[in-house]
């Protein structure tokens, strides 16, 4: 993911959704707009049309032929109360004579005037400068001898309904926008509640130990399905890689035992016999690297089950550590004896439950005993248990030669090069034990530190979580 | 003693027949299971060493055939190290003892020696640890040739800790093997006579470990 421009989602969705809402926002705008103008236009042009009839109805022949106008005042009223329209009116003689008004109101053009008295036209012009809307009637006056046709115009200037539209457009543009600013919000908190659930499943893959390789089956919300899905496919894949490799490492850790264990054994049967030290020496050397090398294999062996017993964490059962302890102990007393390591076995506390592989628990004895005998003999090594209300302790001391505070760490390394060439191994060493003692000791919810005998030595210290309740 | 390897590697199965017969011991060898099952009806060995991994019939179904035929060889396993299960299932079938692949030669006689010692204490022989010999049916005791004379309780104690071979023997186990029906033995009194007997055979290089929270190993040489 890293070097890739990441996009927010949150951005993503709410573009999406806002470009279309301002979009739709707009043309009901403008639709509005319009509408208010047409139906202000529409009302206006009423009265524009009853003024002009009214003016019209007040047009008589007067004595000497000429049209003459009665204006009535209150037909113009009505149009000026509103808002600060300006109003304007012309009344002209068929033959173009001016009868009265504002000489130069235009006209409508010639064919769009009414060819039938009370049928107003309206139109749009420009008088003064300002837009203007006007509305005009043909109407014949007569009298007992003659009759005259005149034209009556009456405009008025439009900014009033264009304002009453604006208004209205600009009530409803606040509201839209009102309404966009709360469905942002919504969105924004929406996305976060809902991308909850996806974060808590990150949380949950984030917190799994590297090893664990079982699906998720972390409750996620419909939609991530195919996600989830695609991760469980993908860690099922991973899994069986993994094991392949840890099938491999243990088929090949077994089958390299059995010829390890010939060679070691029949140096060792070679060894037995009268040797000149030419023949001597380096048989020893051959067979302390035969012995290095099958207790590695041992170790790869034990990595694998380990691994396995990590993954599939099944095979968990309750165990007496005291009970372990005196039984691998006693075991492997008879042996340390022959290589002169005196063992001794002190049990605070018996029985001592803890939750775990009895293989597993039962190896980092063993590796704590035989590291003893191969760094501490000859001399006593102690396997101690004692247990307090939450924990349960499992101490191998020696009085061996120890490990310095600053190599401790690296000793619990695998394959640290200073465990490696440690002079606790002799050079020899596979720096293998410790760590895998350590990672079994983590596996079962505890730890293994190494610290000081009093006097000198080293004293492995595993401890374990205490099961309750059983036994 | 009469021994029978059941190995499917010949040159793991040579090199403990040569092992064996360095001791002493006469050494049939068996490949694979069917074979071991058949020489194992056909003649009596006083140990069979049965490796589990074995081509075609595995080692247990080997050892559950033996012991349904009720017969009482002594069996020691070889199993992979850190096969816990076999390991149960082994000493549940009736395998007298266990040891995993691969072993420290030393150790692989020493288990042999404490099975071989073990049936020749049940079978009333004479049991030979170092220069001491105890003679099980007669209940007489020899170190260097010359009898040794011991009280019944040391010689109690002595048998239970020489049938046991190179084993660590508890204190519960030797108060158990010593104390007459009626009349137990505290783990005190253990202790007593144990540091009497330890006393006499400390000068001939008899020597019995007492190893703390442990018990007692007796040790030849």
């Amino acid at each position: 993911m890293r070097g890739l421009p990441r996009r927010s989602l949150r951005r993503n969705l709410l573009v999406w959704l806002l470009v279309p809402l301002f979009g739709l926002g707009a043309l009901i705008a403008a639709e509005a707009y319009y509408h208010a103008l047409h139906l202000a236009t529409a009302v206006a042009d009423r009265t524009l049309a009853g003024s002009a009839l009214s003016i019209s109805d007040r047009v008589t022949i007067a004595n000497d032929g000429s049209l003459e106008v009665d204006l009535p005042y209150v037909a113009l009223e009505m149009l000026t109360s509103v808002g600060d329209n300006r109003v304007f009116y012309l009344v002209r003689a068929r033959d173009g004579a001016l009868v009265t008004g504002y000489k130069d109101l235009p006209l409508p053009e010639a064919e769009a005037l009414p060819r039938m008295p009370g049928n107003p036209v309206f139109y749009d012009a420009e008088y003064q400068g300002v837009p203007v809307r006007a509305a005009a009637v043909i109407g014949i006056a007569s009298d007992a001898r003659r009759s005259a046709g005149y034209t009556v115009v009456v405009a008025e200037t439009t900014q009033g309904r264009q304002a009453l539209a604006r208004e209205t457009l600009t009530r409803l543009a606040s509201r839209l926008t009102a309404l966009a600013v709360i469905v942002a919000a919504v969105v924004w908190l929406g996305i976060s509640r809902g991308l909850r659930p996806l974060a808590d499943l990150g949380t949950a893959v984030g917190r799994r130990s590297p090893d664990d390789l079982r699906p998720i089956d972390h409750a996620a919300p419909r939609e991530t399905a195919d996600l989830v899905d695609a991760i469980n496919a993908f860690i099922d894949r991973l899994r069986t890689a993994v094991e392949g490799l840890r099938q491999f490492t243990g088929t090949l850790g077994h089958q390299m035992r059995t010829p390890l264990a010939i060679v070691q054994s029949n140096l060792a049967l070679a060894l037995r016999s009268d040797l000149p030290p030419a023949a001597r020496v380096p048989l020893e050397r051959a067979e302390r690297a035969a012995r290095d090398a099958e207790r590695l294999t041992g170790q790869l062996l034990l990595l694998a089950r380990m691994d396995e017993a990590r993954a599939t964490r099944e095979g968990f059962v309750a165990v007496d550590m005291a009970l372990l302890a005196e039984e691998v102990t006693g075991e492997r007393a008879p042996a340390a004896l022959r290589l002169g390591l005196e063992l001794a076995l002190e049990v605070a506390v018996a029985p001592v439950l803890v939750r775990g592989a009895p293989v597993l628990l039962r190896e980092v004895l063993l590796n704590l005993i035989d590291n003893a005998a191969r760094h501490a003999a000859p001399g006593a090594a102690t396997v101690r248990v004692s247990a307090d209300a939450a924990a349960v302790r499992l101490e191998v001391e020696d009085h061996g030669p120890g490990i310095a505070p600053a190599q401790r760490a690296a000793a619990l390394e695998r394959f640290a090069r200073g465990g490696a060439a440690d002079s606790r191994d002799g050079g020899g060493g596979t720096g293998l034990g410790l760590p895998i003692c350590r990672d079994i000791a983590v596996l079962h919810g505890g730890s293994l530190t190494l610290g000081d005998t009093p006097g000198g030595g080293l004293r492995v210290t595993l401890t374990l979580p205490r099961a309750m309740g059983e036994g | 003693m009469r021994i029978l390897v059941v190995e499917d590697n010949p040159e793991l199965a040579a090199t403990l027949e040569q092992l064996l017969r360095a001791d002493g011991h006469a050494v049939d060898i068996a490949t694979d299971g069917e074979g071991a099952d058949a020489v194992l009806s056909a003649e009596t060995f006083d140990l069979a060493v049965l490796d589990l991994g074995l081509p075609g019939l595995d080692g247990l179904e080997v050892l559950k055939r033996l012991r349904r035929r009720r017969d009482d060889t002594a069996v020691l396993v070889l199993t992979a190290r850190g096969a816990l299960d076999d390991r149960v299932r082994g000493l549940d079938l009736g395998a007298d003892d266990y040891l995993t692949k691969p072993f420290d030669i030393a150790e692989f006689e020493a288990r042999v020696r404490a099975l071989l010692r073990r049936r020749v204490g049940a079978q009333g022989g004479v049991v030979a640890v170092g220069p001491l010999t105890f003679d099980v049916a007669s209940r007489r005791a020899t170190l260097h040739g010359a009898a040794l004379d011991l009280p019944r309780r040391e010689l109690d104690l002595l048998e239970a800790l020489v049938v046991r071979g190179e084993r660590v023997v508890t204190k519960q186990e030797l108060a158990d093997a010593v104390s007459s029906f009626g009349d137990p033995l505290t783990e005190s009194a253990v202790e007593l006579y144990m540091s009497r007997l330890r006393r006499k055979l400390e000068p001939a290089g008899i020597r019995i470990r007492s190893l703390r929270g442990l018990g007692y190993v007796l040790e030849a040489g």
